[in-house]
């Protein structure tokens, strides 16, 4: 039986390009990126060039980037970084808001940033996941020094228009930070035109290594370091760097350049398909729960009639379909997604979602096999119901 | 250890679609392993595995456990990693089935809410009725297995009309007190692999087959209050206010003190009680409705029979009559004796024993065989005298 990988948003299979750029790393560039030597040299030039890539990827200037160790990384120090010294650099207490559907990389921070006293607050959303403009200039109103809003969620899909919020932010003189690990790759992703402060990025989500990221500060703001003890990264990102993991990032982002427009359309077609082959098998007995204006096209989130998420996802495995649901601790059991719960449903039926999330490589067949392997799935659950 | 990657379909993410040896395809075959992460339910795994059955771990998550706690009691997650990976070293699919609000209503809660109302609760028997021999039952139905295997030491009989549950040939771990709940109809989906074992024998077999988990110490305590006396774990869930205090009464009707709350006791017990009298005194009895904790010396503590409540039938639908077998009152006590008379539903029984019984305490169970034929059980209401 062929598994068919649907958890695209988890990790996405490695490009063969990314592949065979860190396998040559691996082989060619083995030197330490701050030594002078010749293979120092090779090292260093994989890095500048994974820089200049993932800016051309982003359009940013490549002195924006700041090579990371990933998503979660990048969001800590920001938001860690602005709740220490934004009192020096504005004058005032900070004020950190964010949206009830970040990344637990974000939502985690802030809260424990609000346990230690700092000031935050958590913007709700609407039964969509939508976010609510009016309530973000509220807070900014009331003082916000920095928000944190996500281009796209992980799960429900959502876009979020955060260059609507980013000239909000600049009209309070507020700082505007947006993970955008998830667009990268499925929508264009523009720094400079959306006018964020603060961008993050992991790239392990459309065929990058895991591990490696970015993030990209707008000129003229000064990013303080988590860590002491190193120059690299001006001082930014102490640490040797994973000169393999960093040559696959921009391989990854060199696909992007390239590639973004066919992918966007493959996405589309996938959906598509996907979308018409649960409706024929099941009719309307199925909700998907996104907003139906502004998602990501990889990402459907959805709950069946009458069948347990958790039940669903271990049939749909065993069945060769690799799905996800919520967020699995460390144990690995399931607990309700945060971002399905913010939306306004009760844990129960929260526990109903599943996330199919796939890319624009997978193939149109595996689509049509994995909505009929759903379709049965779903059928032998109700016929079982417990 | 002999390699970080076990085998090649231990890393089944990218290349996008890889050809994986084929599960059996069809729903008959599968059986789903309730695997703990101690020995027993490893080896339980293995021998399924290795009949060729298609075989699936599930491990049940019971509780949170705090990461700065490295006792291994079941259902920490270093428990679920040992399980993962012996079913890893196995080549079997495995998950984690997430029962923490089920099991803390069906099992902690009742656990707590009978120490309060002074009855001898036994949550190893409740988390078998409800949690494994129902909700997972049923999980692994819905996930199309035909069975579910679990590393008890009993036995099923399946060489009758209808399948009967028999005693672990290993009498010092024989475990069928705790089994007595099962649905008779559950039977026929149920396999305990080991029933036919000694524990040595299993430990060898485990270590045989170089799983994980050979030498794991086995647990002994009530898993959810972790390192923890049981009597700590009541006192931090029963707040003053919530307990019931009251007096201790000798039998002959004297009050010999007063007490914090009747949780505290249990019918038999003989330490802890802090009276000082001219012969030992042991709980003899604890009425709830007025706090009283009655005492009184060990031959008062014999009782020659009891009602029991409940009770669930695994030989027939009801005993033919009066049955004439053997009870056992406690986990490890050797059945003795008795004569069962059920009511009108089956789920009423009068035991009376050939001989007299010392502390049969309320809230535990009795269990009745033929032999080692587990005939059914029930849940001890009282004792008589």
């Amino acid at each position: 039986m062929n598994r068919i990988y649907l958890d695209w948003n988890a990790t996405a299979p490695l490009l063969p390009e990314v592949k065979a750029a860190m396998i040559a790393a691996l082989d060619d560039a083995p030197g330490n990126a701050s030594s002078i030597h010749r293979e120092g040299q090779r090292a260093r030039s994989v890095i500048e060039r994974t820089r200049r890539a993932i800016a051309r990827a982003i359009n940013a200037p490549p002195q924006a980037v700041v090579l990371c160790g990933g998503a979660t990384e990048g969001n800590n120090q920001i938001l860690r970084t602005h709740a220490a010294f934004a009192g020096q650099k504005f004058g005032k207490k900070p004020l950190i808001v964010c949206s009830s559907v970040e990344h637990p990389s974000v939502i985690e921070v802030v809260e424990v940033l609000g346990e230690q006293g700092v000031q935050v607050s958590l913007l709700g959303v609407d039964r969509l996941g939508r976010i609510d403009l009016e309530e973000i200039r509220a807070q900014l109103e009331a003082g916000a020094t920095l928000v944190s809003v996500m281009w796209a969620n992980n799960e429900c899909g959502n876009i979020y228009p955060v260059a609507d919020i980013a000239s909000l932010c600049r009209e309070y003189g507020a700082l505007f930070h947006t993970d955008a690990t998830q667009a990268l790759g499925r929508i264009e992703v523009d720094f400079d035109a959306c006018g964020a402060d603060y961008m993050t990025l992991s790239l392990h989500k459309m065929g990058g290594p895991k591990g490696v990221g970015a993030i990209v500060v707008r000129e003229g703001i000064v990013l303080e370091a988590m860590l002491a003890g190193g120059h690299q990264e001006r001082g930014r990102r102490p640490g040797t760097e994973n000169v393999p993991a960093v040559a696959g990032a921009g391989a990854a982002a060199l696909q992007v350049v390239d590639k973004l427009g066919v992918w966007h359309e493959a996405l589309a077609e996938r959906r598509e398909r996907l979308l018409g082959a649960l409706t024929k098998g099941l009719g309307e007995s199925f909700k998907l729960r996104q907003d139906p204006e502004n998602h990501l096209l990889n990402t459907i989130n959805v709950a069946f009639d009458k069948v347990g998420g958790e039940d669903l996802l271990l049939a749909l495995d065993l069945a060769g379909v690799s799905a996800s649901s919520g967020s699995a601790c460390t144990a690995g059991s399931l607990e309700p997604s945060h971002v399905i719960l913010a939306m306004g449903y009760e844990a129960e039926d929260a526990k109903r979602s599943i996330r199919l999330s796939f890319g624009p490589l997978t193939p149109l067949s595996s689509i049509d096999e994995a909505a009929s392997r759903v379709i049965d799935a779903v059928t032998r659950q109700r016929a079982l119901a417990l | 250890m002999a390699s970080i990657i076990e085998q090649g379909e231990a890393c089944m993410m990218p290349p996008m679609e890889v050809d994986i040896e084929d599960l059996d395809e069809l729903v008959r075959g599968r059986v789903v392993v309730a695997m703990s992460g101690g020995v027993d339910s490893s080896v339980t795994a293995a021998f399924v595995a290795q009949k060729g059955w298609d075989a699936v771990g599930i491990s049940m998550r019971l509780y949170a456990t705090p990461p700065s706690s490295y006792t291994k009691s079941c259902c920490s997650p270093d428990d679920l990693f040992d399980a993962r990976m012996v079913a890893d070293t196995l080549g079997i699919p495995f998950y984690v089935a997430n029962y923490q609000d089920e099991f803390k209503a069906r099992v902690i809660d009742y656990f707590v809410e009978e120490y309060k109302r002074g009855r001898t609760p036994n949550p190893c028997v409740a988390c078998n009725n409800h949690l494994k021999f129902d909700i997972l039952l049923k999980r692994s139905l819905a996930l199309g297995a035909t069975y579910l295997a679990t590393g008890h030491f009993a036995r099923i009989d399946r060489s009758g009309d209808v399948p009967v549950m028999r005693t672990g040939l290993d009498e010092n771990k024989d475990q069928s007190y705790f089994l007595f709940g099962i649905p008779r109809e559950a039977l026929s989906r149920i396999v305990f692999p080991l029933g036919e074992l000694t524990k040595e024998e299993v430990r060898e077999y485990a270590s045989g087959m170089n799983l994980e988990t050979a030498e794991k110490p086995e647990s002994q305590e009530i898993c959810f209050v972790e390192g923890r006396s049981y009597r700590d774990f009541l006192e931090e869930r029963i707040k003053q206010g919530d307990s019931v205090p009251g007096k201790f009464m000798h039998v002959d009707g004297q009050v010999l003190g007063e007490h914090d709350g009747i949780h505290q006791f249990t019918i038999g017990q003989r330490k802890g009680l802090g009276l000082s009298w001219h012969e030992p005194l042991y709980v003899q009895a604890i009425r709830p409705e007025e706090g009283t904790v009655v005492v009184g010396p060990k031959r008062g503590l014999f009782a020659r029979g009891l009602v029991a409540e409940r009770c669930n039938w695994l030989s027939f639908e009801r005993p033919p009559g009066i049955l004439e077998c053997e009870a056992r009152i406690r986990y490890r006590s050797k059945p003795v004796k008795a004569v069962v008379t059920v009511g009108e539903d089956a789920s009423l029984a009068m035991v009376e024993f050939e001989e007299p019984q010392r502390a049969v305490a309320p809230g535990q169970a009795v269990v009745f065989y033929r032999g080692d034929e587990v005939l059914g059980g029930g849940w001890i209401e009282e004792a008589r005298v």
